[in-house]
């Protein structure tokens, strides 16, 4: 059994960030099984490294990190592109947030997470990260191991892409 | 225009999208982006895991042994194949030996016979005044 420091401890972490850690695989993959598999696996990898981490700040780096990899492996795993499994997670994700109107419109938001889905697996992993996580580019490049030019490339291409897609589905969309 | 509806902004109407600038878009593109909250019960299921994780960890010098001790039968019955081969070897060297000392043996016996038979017809034919060979 887990010592019971240990597994308090543990615990502890797994709630402090399975969101972020959740919500990263899911828009990194696209689906939610995919997602969910790809977190456990981050936190089990955290289990086993806890011990060489030194800081609160350390273990966030760590999992998004780790997150990122085990999300961008599965990824070239599945042989199909999963802009159908989007459709199916983004109500899931989504649903209750959106239905009460406080937030911004459900139709925009799942449009928009699907549009997310079609983006170039580079680009899109630096969307999130700087979206989601609102990191800047220098963070995102020291967690993904590439030059800051490269991250910005990613961002400035990836964000006139979602604009461009969103300028002409939108139109059809409300039709 | 409801409270709400001023609160949300105009530029969270789908129609509008299109004539976003790239600032305002990046906005909704990081409140379209929030994070989602993960499955029920997933804490517990990467508990649940890790305890499992933590078992294989200890298993595994066990099975580590398992394989050793497979291992070293594999290599144990070799080595009897082996010794058990040897000894077959030696054996029939040991016999094939003994076969050759014995034939010798034999050969010398047959010899002295021959040789005494000899001797003794070579005496025979002195004795009659006739010399062998001739």
């Amino acid at each position: 059994m887990l010592m019971a420091m240990e597994a308090v401890e543990f615990r502890r972490l797994v709630e402090t960030h399975q969101r972020m850690v959740f919500s990263l695989a899911l828009r990194v993959t696209g689906e939610y099984g995919t997602a969910e598999e790809v977190a456990q696996d981050a936190f089990l990898e955290l289990y086993r490294a806890v011990e060489r981490l030194e800081s609160e700040d350390h273990v966030r780096f760590w999992l998004r990190r780790v997150t990122v990899h085990r999300a961008t492996d599965a990824l070239r795993r599945r042989a199909v592109r999963p802009e159908a499994a989007a459709e199916e997670w983004i109500e899931e994700a989504h649903g209750p947030e959106v239905a009460d109107g406080a937030a911004m419109n459900a139709a925009v938001v799942a449009r928009l997470e699907e549009l997310l889905q079609g983006l170039p697996e580079a680009m899109r992993v630096a969307v999130v990260l700087r979206y989601q996580e609102e990191m800047s580019p220098d963070e995102i490049a020291k967690l993904l191991g590439q030059p800051v030019a490269t991250v910005k490339s990613h961002l400035q291409r990836g964000l006139q892409l979602l604009r461009r897609k969103a300028a002409v589905t939108m139109k059809e969309y409300v039709r | 225009m409801s409270e709400q509806e001023r609160m949300d902004g105009p530029e969270l109407v789908p129609e509008l999208v299109p004539d976003l600038k790239l600032a305002e878009f990046e906005l909704q593109l990081a409140r379209a982006m929030r994070p989602v909250d993960a499955p029920e019960g997933f804490a517990a299921r990467v508990m649940d895991k890790a305890e499992l994780t933590q078992k294989v960890v200890v298993i595994r010098p066990r099975s580590g042994l398992l394989r050793m001790q497979a291992w070293m039968g594999g290599a144990l019955a070799a080595v009897l194949a082996l010794g058990m081969y040897g000894s077959e070897v030696l054996h029939q060297r040991r016999e094939r030996a003994e076969q050759a000392a014995k034939a010798d043996q034999q050969f010398a016996v047959a010899m002295q016979v021959t040789d005494h038979a000899l001797a003794q017809t070579r005496e025979q034919l002195q004795r009659a005044g006739l010399k062998l060979g001739e």
